[in-house]
């Protein structure tokens, strides 16, 4: 063991093995046909559509705001994630996820 | 038998609670309330709702003990927003099929900020896992995504949004129940510290403690004040699977079916009380009722904004507050009073008609419950 902080993971999400549907958050049951069978693969990349920085929280300023991003996955799925380094509006991404369990949005040269 | 609305009652809203007080303290004083406005004793009540986040471990039922309550219905809500019309609608439905008599319809809650802070990063499985990591501090920062892409597809700014705290802001003027009811012009939105971009303060609704509560019981027993009957309900639960945009809730579909079982439409409905968690779902909301006409900017401006369309006339959660559970009760307890006569300061020339929306229950990125309900005042003067 190396103590090596753990690294950041590509984000995979359920695809149905029925109707090849992707769906996050994972849900049990396929929103499309019902069953429960899903296979995971990788989210892919996505575009983000809108971006917000959360500043305050229970009526106090944050020490340390947030940038939060809604993620429109190629796949289909939207999913909410913290905005890396240089993620803007548009930007083209992908979803990794960090060790605190925290979805991050990362640029990426894909379109 | 036809069931009415024939009580109200609200434990005053306080921005910090006392010392001590509890939740069931809250419960318990809206109810003591009701059932005076109603005309009742604890032994008539024959029936038992509640809707509250931080009542367990004590659910419904201990809250019949502690209140003396002996009842051969009961039942414990928790949709959140929508808590107050799903509670309503099951309550009238008892009175109609002969299972009760008299129902007592309690929600509310007391917290601290700290306290709603705790449980919205607990709020459900998909909270904790994808959400409270980011952190998301609670739905703010969802609803502010929400509002952008909502102005993006409207074509519409901030001062539009503005129409709605501003215009509850100035209703609460005359609602000595409502928390905050100072003044607020355009300015003083605009220039309001940002919670998450586009939202500011003012757009978010401020956390107090309180509780509402409302006697559902056939219409013989009314009392001196009008009775207020339910023309028409609707409800729709988890109705796009969270696989939308949030730009619509589940009333959209549903509409026309209930605007057609009421026997009226939304242009002669005296007032609305709908549910306010942010400005953009009033927005959206009567949108989804069938009350923009196609122009959503519109209906902010020159419907909201002028008060000549009177939405959340209590100053609704954003000037009255949001006492946890009792967010919905809120509204549903002044559509009544409004129709009742009893809203001075505020009150709506002969109003007759009244539409209450819920709205609730944030499953990742927007609310999956969504209700209306139609009510009317029955003779009386």
């Amino acid at each position: 063991m190396s103590g090596d902080p753990v690294a950041p993971t590509a984000l995979r999400i359920p695809v149905c093995r029925e109707c090849g549907r992707p769906a996050f958050p994972p849900p049990r049951a396929c929103p499309g046909c019902g069953a429960a069978d899903w296979e995971e693969r990788p989210a892919g990349t996505g575009a983000v559509e809108q971006l917000t920085t959360l500043r305050r929280v229970a009526g106090a300023a944050m020490e340390r705001p947030v940038r939060l991003a809604s993620v429109r996955l190629a796949a289909g799925p939207v999913l909410i994630a913290r905005a890396g380094d240089g993620v803007e509006v548009s930007s083209a991404v992908a979803i990794v996820t960090l060790a605190d369990g925290a979805l991050e949005a990362r640029a990426t040269e894909e379109r | 038998m036809g069931a009415a609305i024939v009580g109200t009652g609200e434990s005053p809203y306080v921005r910090r609670p006392a010392e001590g007080a509890t939740t069931q303290d809250a419960l318990a004083d809206a109810a003591r309330r009701a059932l005076a406005d109603a005309g009742l004793r604890a032994a008539d009540v024959d029936g038992l709702a509640v809707g509250s986040f931080s009542l367990p471990p004590d659910h419904a039922i201990d809250v019949a003990w502690q209140l003396g309550l002996k009842t051969r219905w009961l039942m414990d809500d928790t949709t959140g927003g929508a808590s107050a019309l799903n509670m309503l609608g099951h309550a009238v439905a008892a009175v109609e099929r002969g299972e009760a008599r008299a129902v007592l319809v309690l929600a509310g809650d007391v917290m601290s900020s700290q306290g709603f802070g705790r449980m919205v990063d607990r709020f459900n499985s998909v909270a904790q896992r994808y959400l409270a990591p980011l952190p998301h501090g609670g739905p703010n920062a969802l609803f502010a995504l929400l509002t952008q892409r909502h102005a993006a597809a409207h074509g519409l700014e901030r001062a539009d949004y503005a129409a709605v705290p501003l215009s509850q802001r100035a209703w609460a003027a005359g609602n000595p129940g409502a928390v905050y009811r100072d003044p607020m012009t355009l300015a003083d939105y605009l220039a309001a510290p940002l919670v998450a971009e586009p939202l500011c303060r003012f757009d978010c609704v401020p956390v107090v403690s309180g509780a509402d509560a409302i006697v559902v019981a056939d219409e013989s027993l009314a009392g001196e004040a009008p009775a207020i009957t339910i023309r028409a309900q609707r409800s729709s639960f988890n109705w796009d699977q969270q696989d939308g945009e949030g730009l619509h809730t589940g009333l959209a579909p549903l509409a026309d079916e209930l605007w057609a079982a009421a026997g009226v439409g939304p242009a002669e409905v005296d007032l609305a009380s709908v549910y306010d968690d942010y400005p953009v779902m009033v927005l959206i909301a009567l949108e989804d009722l069938g009350f923009a006409a196609g122009d959503v900017g519109r209906l902010a401006r020159e419907r909201i904004g002028t008060r000549k369309l009177p939405v959340n006339t209590s100053g609704g959660q954003l000037s009255a507050g949001q006492a946890g559970a009792a967010g919905g009760m809120n509204g549903l307890v002044e559509a009544v009073r409004q129709l009742r006569g009893e809203a001075a300061g505020r009150q709506v020339e002969d109003a007759r008609l009244a539409l209450v929306s819920g709205y609730g229950m944030v499953l990742y990125r927007y609310g999956a419950c969504a209700n209306a309900v139609v009510l009317e005042r029955k003779g009386g003067s």
